[in-house]
């Protein structure tokens, strides 16, 4: 915290420089499909079956 | 960087397996009884009487899927923004203050609008807008914390409680100015105020649950250096 060349910004070019963008795209991709389905879906199937989890959870569905 | 994500990952898996144990034995019961009232007092509009699913089935994949969120929380939230935002995060502590910022951007934000509703309870609504909605909040939510982050570290130099007050400041202003703005729906209760209060608490108690473990076992975790072994100083294995 306190070196110089250890800051937010350099850890956003270290992760930049370790993930290809395809990684980081996918990476993206799988969490925001993974949050849609189990939060946000509204397809019954899906819907339902989270039915208990997203109420526990405190999400409002109907 | 992927001692990061894997460390995020361990603790999301314990958070999520405990908090995946509260969704089967208190969670599951509770929304099965609320809803069992909720049918006896007056039949609501979303049908779930007549749901595609079995009861049964319902239960598995919530408590499945609770667990698998406090997974995507872990390797999200204490693995990857937890690396970036490392180097600006006290030694001791970080981890709790990611698990605050996390809640309150999954839970907390959206809730000073949508509060949870126990089943039963009827908003009036769209839910589609409402998920709409509760998404743009958690977005709120995000900005305003690293917004707060961002105004701590510029005016800590005048002290840390100037750097707290103003990181308060622009947190509730933030908040404050979405959740008025954001239109609140109205309520319509078919159950018991003190069936609503033991919802909303047991809720509440699930999330903070959620990721005060998480975050307890990420702080942890920061103590053992790769080789497995405890040292002394989690700022250092940290730093690495």
């Amino acid at each position: 915290m306190s070196a110089a060349n250890d800051s937010v910004r350099n850890r956003i070019d270290t992760a930049r420089g370790t993930l290809s963008s395809t990684q980081a795209g996918l990476g993206l991709l799988t969490v925001t499909l993974a949050l849609f389905l189990l939060a946000f879906a509204q397809e019954p199937l899906v819907h339902d079956a989270m039915h208990n989890g997203r109420h526990v959870a405190g999400v409002v569905c109907h | 960087m992927y001692d990061a994500l894997r460390g995020g990952a361990i603790a999301g898996a314990v958070g999520g397996g405990a908090y995946g144990l509260y969704v089967a034995l208190v969670g599951n019961p509770l929304v099965a009884h609320a809803e069992e009232l909720a049918h006896h007092g007056h039949e609501h509009g979303h049908g779930h009487g007549t749901t595609v699913v079995a009861d049964g089935v319902t239960s598995v994949v919530s408590v499945g899927g609770s667990a698998a969120l406090g997974l995507l929380f872990g390797l999200v939230v204490f693995g990857f923004v937890g690396y970036l935002l490392e180097p600006a995060l006290p030694d001791r502590g970080g981890s709790f203050l990611l698990g605050l910022g996390g809640f309150l951007t999954v839970s907390g934000v959206p809730w000073l609008v949508l509060p949870p509703a126990a089943p039963g309870v009827e908003t009036t609504m769209a839910t589609e807008f409402a998920l709409y909605l509760y998404a743009g909040l958690m977005a709120v939510g995000a900005v305003a914390c690293i917004a707060s982050g961002w105004v701590y570290h510029r005016l800590a130099e005048y002290g840390r409680p100037v750097g707290t007050a103003a990181a308060l400041v622009v947190f509730v202003t933030a908040v404050g100015i979405a959740a008025l703005v954001a239109p609140s729906p109205g309520y319509e209760s078919g159950v018991s105020t003190t069936l609503e209060a033991a919802y909303i608490g047991t809720v509440v108690v699930g999330q903070i649950g959620l990721w005060g473990v998480t975050a307890a076992v990420h702080e942890g975790l920061a103590g053992f250096d790769s080789s497995g072994k405890w040292s002394h100083s989690p700022s250092e294995s940290r730093m690495r």
